[in-house]
């Protein structure tokens, strides 16, 4: 009954600056009245095509065929006059606005004097026929955050929108509020609407989903009908990995702990819940990586560490003193190193020139000024000088502006820094991300360098490889917890699968 | 059609210094114009205002004690613009600076000798000025209030109370009901320099400048302001005390420009008067963003502006025109610079695919 296509994407293929192969030769069909899941890791390629289905990208190759017709959408505006719209992560509402001034924001036809009451009636009418029950007169800065999301489908409905784009939907919300939408969902497909639903969680994609498609590397790996297929067979075609580096790693010499976190609760920027009690131990010369899908903590988990983010209960541990109170620069003295994600914007001070970044975290150290605080200028050189030569990192000369050299080399000298204090403990998070092979095997030497030299090395990464390759253990962080341990053997790749997707498996008792 | 902005990374100095150059022209044209619209001949006009302030001897020595208080201002000004942190209250600073500087040299010690004297008096406006922007850093660094919002706030409440004792309790009874104070004392006053007018600020603002530049690019402390001013997070990531660096920064910003209003009060004003100040803390912004906050480059813009200031005054008095002109020229010339710094900053580029670019560096969200 229901199989009429609505949207077919033929051979869609997108290519990014850089060799950035984001969509290769993707095939995506779309039923009339179906939730269709998109699944797959961070960097998939799954926003890259429902940006390219919403008009925000082009397609470099391929085509789409909505309503059996070819179309050519070269903006969201085209999008959304077929029919085709989307509801982002981060909502795009005016605070300030009511909600129906908010939905009819940008409708050509409502002209210089809107009805509002009529407009009122209509979203009221739509708001009962699918179960999203809200104060048109309510300005939006009122509303929690799953109202506004009720806004933001509303806007589609108003717009009568056929074909819904759903980026993440649930991250956003509690639990109550995902069964909400759920209910919503379900009220427009039975309406003939079709979904696209792009999720990390695997409950929700057996639950309320009809179909799934995974997405990995860019690349469909598999169609599969819901009710046809199991959760352990989709997160092995989501994660299934492929070997780029054959690194030997020695034997582990696993010595004391050097980081302990008790039960650590913080809060994201946005005051909820990140981090629901973690607790974890590392010893020296071991690598422990978190994996887990980006979002769910692993940012707030390495500020709470590096000190950039209070908790709000727990303790931390540095070789055995407690340093939970520590501020960031009491934390780098007691032998804590940082590489962290956010090179250009954290890792370094981008307007500043090679030798100042190579000294952020010791210019005030007697090594590199005189009665202290004025800065020796030669020192400083000398070291730059000698960091450049023992990193290899490739610049025209050490007064160069930092931000105009290449990620790579950027990275080096992050490593430089970090490494040259001689730290007890290195956090190192997403270390390769977006460099090119050649660094990525600079980045891995490196580090099981020093693990091997007796450091603690945390490694927080969202590509499986990495995790793989580096680890000695492997945790899985998912919604703030730590949902278990296992063995980096390539036989737990699929329980690891399910654990990122929230599944815990009965066999699921810490055991590791 | 799109238009897509990209920040440039190859800002030379020569395009640098070619944007301050063709902004002061483009505003020198724009007020031709104006000139014209008035039936005034525009290259007379600039004749007689430039060759008023730079090419006859008491020209230059007006010039240059009207670029005195610029001058520290600026200095004060641009350590807070290091830091991205927005003080345009470098006239309140001044205001006060000279309330404190009258405090002291009229009604506490105006028996005092020199020697002690004149020291309390430039300490007494260095520590109203520092208490100033100190209350904007704690402000701004502990409950985020706009430091923009709140300068700009406090330059009323310390115009206002400098009126309100000139108008009331400091009145000098002697002075025909005009509303300025009595006058400092003989050891009040600084000393003056080659026998002119120019009075020894002129020494503190060139000692300052070496002092900042010094300060900026060779201290510790100057290098966290840069860090901070450069990228907030990486600060906090070295673990630098962004806090305490905002509302030092403010301090020591306003502190100067205080120290510059007792700077005035001493050298030239000897009394507190209504309106002493032809918006010396506003002018201000413009020679710290002209010199591009480098101490040295804004001794000679503050040389430069303060003969618009002058050669204004001399327009106003032979050809008849409205010394406002030369405030719409200086407002002009930054704006003309600030758009022209737009354009050196980011390379603005049209095309007619819509396609949505992609820059370098930014997450396309795969």
């Amino acid at each position: 009954m229901k199989k009429e296509l609505i949207l077919e994407m033929k051979n869609i293929k997108k290519n990014f600056p850089g060799g950035v192969i984001a969509n290769d030769k993707v095939d995506l069909k779309i039923k009339k009245g179906e939730i269709h899941a998109l699944l797959g890791e961070n960097g998939a390629g799954k926003s890259t095509l429902m940006n390219i289905l919403y008009g925000l990208y082009q397609q470099d190759e391929g085509e789409i065929i909505f309503n059996h017709k070819k179309v050519d959408i070269s903006s969201p505006n085209d999008a959304i006059e077929l029919g085709i719209g989307m509801v982002h992560q981060h909502f795009t509402l005016v605070p300030s606005f009511s909600v129906a001034e908010n939905i009819i924001l940008g409708l050509k036809d409502e002209g210089l004097k809107p009805d509002m009451r009529a407009i009122n009636k209509k979203i009221e009418v739509l708001g009962n026929k699918y179960g999203l029950k809200i104060d048109p007169e309510a300005k939006v800065w009122q509303l929690s955050v799953g109202e506004k999301q009720r806004v933001e489908i509303l806007k589609l409905l108003y717009r009568e929108t056929e074909l819904l784009i759903m980026d993440e939907p649930t991250a956003v919300l509690t639990p109550q509020e995902s069964d909400f939408l759920f209910k919503t969902l379900k009220k427009m497909v039975n309406e003939g609407k079709s979904i696209i639903f792009i999720t990390h969680k695997m409950e929700e994609v057996m639950n309320i989903t009809d179909r799934v498609s995974v997405l990995k590397k860019g690349k469909v790996v598999g169609n599969y009908t819901t009710s046809n297929t199991n959760s352990n067979e989709l997160a092995n075609a989501m994660v299934g990995r492929t070997i780029i580096f054959d690194i030997k790693k020695d034997k582990i010499k696993k010595g004391t702990t050097v980081l302990k976190l008790e039960k650590i609760k913080a809060l994201n920027d946005k005051k909820l819940s990140a981090l629901k009690g973690i607790s974890l131990e590392l010893a020296e010369g071991e690598i422990l990586g978190i994996a887990g899908v980006a979002g769910n903590g692993q940012r707030e988990l390495a500020e709470v560490i590096s000190g950039m983010r209070a908790p709000y209960s727990g303790r931390i541990f540095l070789k055995n003193k407690e340093i939970t109170d520590y501020s960031t620069r009491k934390r780098i003295r007691e032998g804590l190193s940082f590489i962290p994600e956010d090179r250009l914007d954290m890792g370094i001070s981008p307007g500043m020139c090679v030798k100042n970044n190579l000294i952020l975290k010791d210019y005030f150290n007697d090594i590199f000024c005189n009665y202290g605080f004025i800065l020796a200028e030669d020192k400083i050189c000398g070291f730059a000088e000698e960091m450049v030569k023992k990193y290899n990192i490739l610049t025209p000369d050490i007064d160069t502006r930092s931000s105009l050299l290449s990620g790579g080399n950027i990275q080096k000298l992050i490593l430089a820094r970090e490494l040259s204090s001689n730290p007890d403990f290195i956090l190192a998070v997403h270390p390769t991300r977006g460099l090119d092979i050649g660094a990525i095997e600079f980045v891995y030497d490196i580090l099981l360098k020093e693990r091997n030299k007796g450091k603690g090395i945390l490694l927080i990464a969202g590509d499986m490889d990495e995790i793989f390759t580096l680890s000695d253990r492997i945790a899985v962080l998912y919604e703030g917890e730590i949902l278990g341990y296992r063995p980096a053997d390539e036989s737990y790749l699929e329980d690891i699968g399910l654990l990122m997707a929230g599944v815990r498996g009965e066999e699921n008792a810490n055991k590791y | 059609m799109q238009i897509n902005i990209e920040k440039k990374t190859d800002k030379t100095f020569y395009s640098q210094v070619l944007v301050i150059i063709i902004s002061i022209l483009s505003a020198l044209f724009f007020i031709a114009i104006l000139l014209l619209l008035l039936g005034h001949n525009p290259i007379e006009v600039y004749k007689e205002l430039f060759s008023s302030a730079f090419l006859t001897g008491w020209g230059i020595v007006d010039t240059t004690i009207k670029s005195i208080p610029l001058l520290l201002i600026a200095l004060g000004l641009s350590i807070a613009f290091k830091m991205e942190l927005w003080n345009i209250g470098g006239e309140g600073q001044f205001y006060l600076g000279a309330i404190a500087a009258t405090w002291i040299a009229v009604f506490l010690f105006p028996e005092l000798n020199s020697w002690l004297l004149i020291p309390l008096i430039l300490i007494s406006g260095f520590i109203a000025g520092a208490i100033l922007g100190a209350i904007v850093g704690v402000l701004k660094a502990y409950l985020g209030v706009n430091e923009i919002v709140s300068t700009l706030m406090f330059n009323y409440i310390a115009i206002y109370l400098s009126d309100f004792l000139v108008y009331g309790h400091w009145r000098d009874p002697e002075g025909y009901n005009f509303p300025m104070t009595k006058a400092f004392s003989e050891q009040a006053r600084l000393p003056k320099l080659f026998n002119t007018n120019i009075h020894f600020g002129l020494i503190f603002g060139l000692i300052l400048a070496l002092l900042v530049y010094y300060y900026i690019n060779k201290t510790t402390n100057g290098f966290e302001m840069k860090i901070i001013g450069d990228s907030e997070r990486t600060a906090r990531y070295a673990g630098i005390n962004v806090k305490k660096n905002i509302v030092l920064a403010l301090l020591i910003s306003g502190a100067i420009a205080g120290f510059a209003g007792a700077v005035q009060m001493a050298g030239v004003q000897y009394q507190l008067q209504h309106g002493f100040s032809p918006g010396y803390g506003y002018t201000a912004i413009i020679v710290a963003w002209l010199g591009k906050l480098n101490p040295l480059a804004i001794i000679l813009v503050s040389f430069i502006m303060g003969g618009l200031l002058v050669g204004g005054e001399q327009i106003q008095l032979f050809l008849h025109i409205p010394l406002s002109i030369v405030n719409v020229l200086q407002a002009s010339i930054l704006f003309f610079l600030l758009a022209g710094e737009v354009l050196n900053n980011y390379k603005i580029s049209i095309s007619f695919n819509s396609e949505l670019k992609v820059k370098d560096g930014d997450n396309p969200g795969i």
